[in-house]
């Protein structure tokens, strides 16, 4: 049964392989190291094998002044951000995608309990936009912030937590 | 002549696309704000896809 939780140490991600080498790289080298500090890393596991994994962390959208500034406080919404998302080569088409975006959901729905919480969003590659579209997410065009060659999006959760009510 | 001081790097800097940091503010121009704020007020029904995510 394959199951998400929380990355531990003795995770083996040396052998973890997505079809994005950055991605790879990157959960190798920095996922443990980063723990809890830029973001949180869950991986999909399976009799101790890493299927897949998703980074998430707390971010925030706010609109842009429009303007001289007059004082007020810009329009912001606290987000829970899917920073990254990678399945292994050998594993997709299993349904591991949606297991770790159904956990992303529920992780935003706690934020929105404990701390509030408007917006999923996602710092996506352009090749995966398609993927994050078909669950409803739409692209922000973005002034300030974000990240070079990405495609944010963006998911309110009054959507988000309809689906979960069924 | 003053000697050279010569620093041996430790740790070279790593590639920005292996070093990630997620952004932890996105500002939206107004066209997407207004969006958002339309969204919130009148939530889109969940499609089939999304809905699926949550099925026992």
């Amino acid at each position: 049964v394959c199951v998400v939780r929380r990355l531990e140490a003795g995770d083996d991600l040396a052998s973890f392989r997505s079809t994005n080498r950055t991605l790879n790289r990157w959960v190798q080298k920095f996922g443990l190291a980063n723990q809890n500090l830029f973001g949180v890393t869950y991986v999909a596991v399976e009799d101790n094998k890493v299927l897949g994994f998703l980074t998430v962390a707390s971010s925030v959208v706010e609109a842009a002044r429009v303007g001289k500034d007059d004082g007020t406080t810009p329009k912001r919404w606290p987000c829970l951000l899917i920073a990254r998302l990678a399945v292994a080569k050998d594993s997709q088409g299993k349904g591991i995608g949606k297991k770790l975006m159904r956990k992303a959901f529920e992780l935003a729905a706690q934020q929105r309990e404990n701390t509030g919480c408007n917006l999923v969003t996602v710092d996506s590659k352009p090749e995966s936009v398609g993927f994050y579209k078909k669950f409803m997410f739409e692209p922000m065009t973005v002034v300030e912030g974000g990240t070079p060659d990405y495609v944010p999006m963006f998911l309110p959760m009054e959507t988000v937590l309809a689906a979960m009510k069924g | 002549m003053a000697p050279v001081l010569k620093i041996k790097p430790t740790m070279m800097p790593q590639r920005e696309d292996v070093d990630y940091v997620p952004p932890q503010r996105f500002v939206v121009d107004a066209e997407t704000a207004a969006r958002i704020e339309d969204r919130i007020a009148n939530p889109q029904k969940p499609n089939d896809a999304l809905r699926a995510l949550f099925k026992k």
